[in-house]
């Protein structure tokens, strides 16, 4: 999916317009930002925003989220553990200290493999 | 009330009524009130201030938003509210980020994110570099002469080489630009929490105005002359309403008028406490 942000009044209510006007082609809106349909239609507007409002419009491409193909097992082990633990006023770094859990520094260090395609990055 | 000078054409005409001749149309006339160049026509008079957009003209088939009006009335009058302090407060921060984005260069992904478009991502190339190696151990294997596979597999990988130096220059150009832009953004993040802010308070601020002014308003759209008084005064039509508002605010600089609910312009300015370009 597209997802359009909007950083100005203007483009915040032009962006609003366009949700109204066509529904069909967008998926959701929240707030001041909203995700269109991979769509030609869906480009065209988000398009039509940008050029109408340069950078107070960000345009970026979603795509759907595998935690199995993009996390590693630890990372995805780690947070349903932490999310069953016991006592829930514990903090991550307490609840993985001295267990197998990565930390939280390691997990911050470490980018999600990003499939190249067509410039995106 | 200070009288104005209109010259039209050379003519000078000086006074608190003046009246111009039917082809000049009173667009021409707000112009020249607010000061700019329309060639045939000037006035000298106080300058308008923001209640004169809304009853600066003032004709039978006008509209006006009338709340808005008031308040720029009331503001005509130096009315103050209790919100103006915190609103020229964030009108200094929301000064401070267009002066911070203006220092901040906005990054133009455009060109960048096109190169590598075209590009591609080099599979093709790479696929060359791979066949004309394929090539190469073919002639090597049958005994012939390599010279011109060798040629063309430094060829195809000099090709690549290239590709992928000017793909990952345009990678960083991309990676550069879009760090630009989201220091912008942070920015601009700022600016609309503080403009929303201000569209709150700024709206507080109308409603005190309106209702200080509520009841001479009412008072003002009943005297109106010649129009039936309606049971609630913002539900007035335009034009009585423009009056009224007119009635209320401290207008300095001239209203254009066509309108007939007046004996005369004399009394028609006497009811604004401005003077007239009648048209």
């Amino acid at each position: 999916m597209l997802l359009v942000i909007t950083y100005s009044r203007a483009a915040r209510e032009s962006l609003r317009n366009v949700c109204r006007a066509h529904e069909e082609s967008v998926r959701r809106q929240l707030g001041r930002a909203a995700l269109f349909e991979p769509t030609e239609f869906g480009a065209f507007q988000a398009l039509r925003l940008r050029a109408k409002h340069g950078d107070a419009v960000q345009v970026e491409r979603t795509r759907p989220f595998n935690e199995f193909a993009a996390v590693p097992a630890a990372v995805r082990e780690a947070a349903a553990a932490y999310e069953s633990r016991e006592q829930p006023a514990v903090p991550y770094a307490a609840f993985a200290a001295g267990t197998a859990h990565p930390s939280k520094e390691k997990m911050r260090d470490a980018a999600l493999e990003v499939p190249e395609r067509g410039g995106e990055i | 009330m200070r009288p104005i000078t209109v010259e039209i054409d050379g003519t000078v005409r000086r006074g608190r009524v003046v009246s111009l001749p039917p082809d000049v149309s009173p667009g021409t006339v707000l112009e020249a009130i607010r000061g700019g160049d329309t060639g045939r026509l000037t006035v000298d008079c106080e300058q308008p201030r923001p209640v004169h957009d809304h009853v600066g003209h003032i004709h039978g088939g006008m509209g006006i938003r009338t709340r808005t009006a008031l308040a720029r009335a009331a503001r005509s009058r130096d009315l103050t509210t209790e919100y103006d302090a915190e609103i020229e407060r964030l009108d200094a921060e929301i000064a401070a980020c267009e002066a911070e984005l203006a220092d901040h260069e906005s990054g133009d992904c455009t060109p960048s994110r096109r190169s590598l478009a075209e590009q591609g991502t080099g599979t093709e190339l790479r696929e060359a570099v791979a066949a004309a190696r394929g090539r190469l151990r073919a002639c090597r294997d049958h005994g012939t002469d390599t010279d011109d596979a060798v040629e063309r597999l430094e060829a195809a990988i000099s090709e690549l080489a290239e590709q992928e130096t000017s793909a990952a220059a345009a990678r960083e150009r991309l990676a550069q630009a879009r760090e630009r832009n989201r220091r912008r953004r942070e920015i601009r993040d700022r600016r609309l929490r503080l403009e929303d802010r201000r569209a709150n308070l700024e709206r507080e601020a109308r409603a005190t105005l309106v209702d200080r002014l509520r009841d001479e308003f009412a008072a003002a759209v009943d005297a109106v002359p010649g129009t039936p008084t309606p049971a609630e005064p913002f539900d007035a039509a335009d034009l009585p309403a423009a009056l009224a508002v007119g009635h209320v605010a401290a207008l300095a600089a001239p209203v254009v008028l066509d309108c007939e609910l007046f004996d005369s312009p004399q009394t028609a300015s006497e009811w604004l406490g401005a003077p007239i370009v009648n048209v």
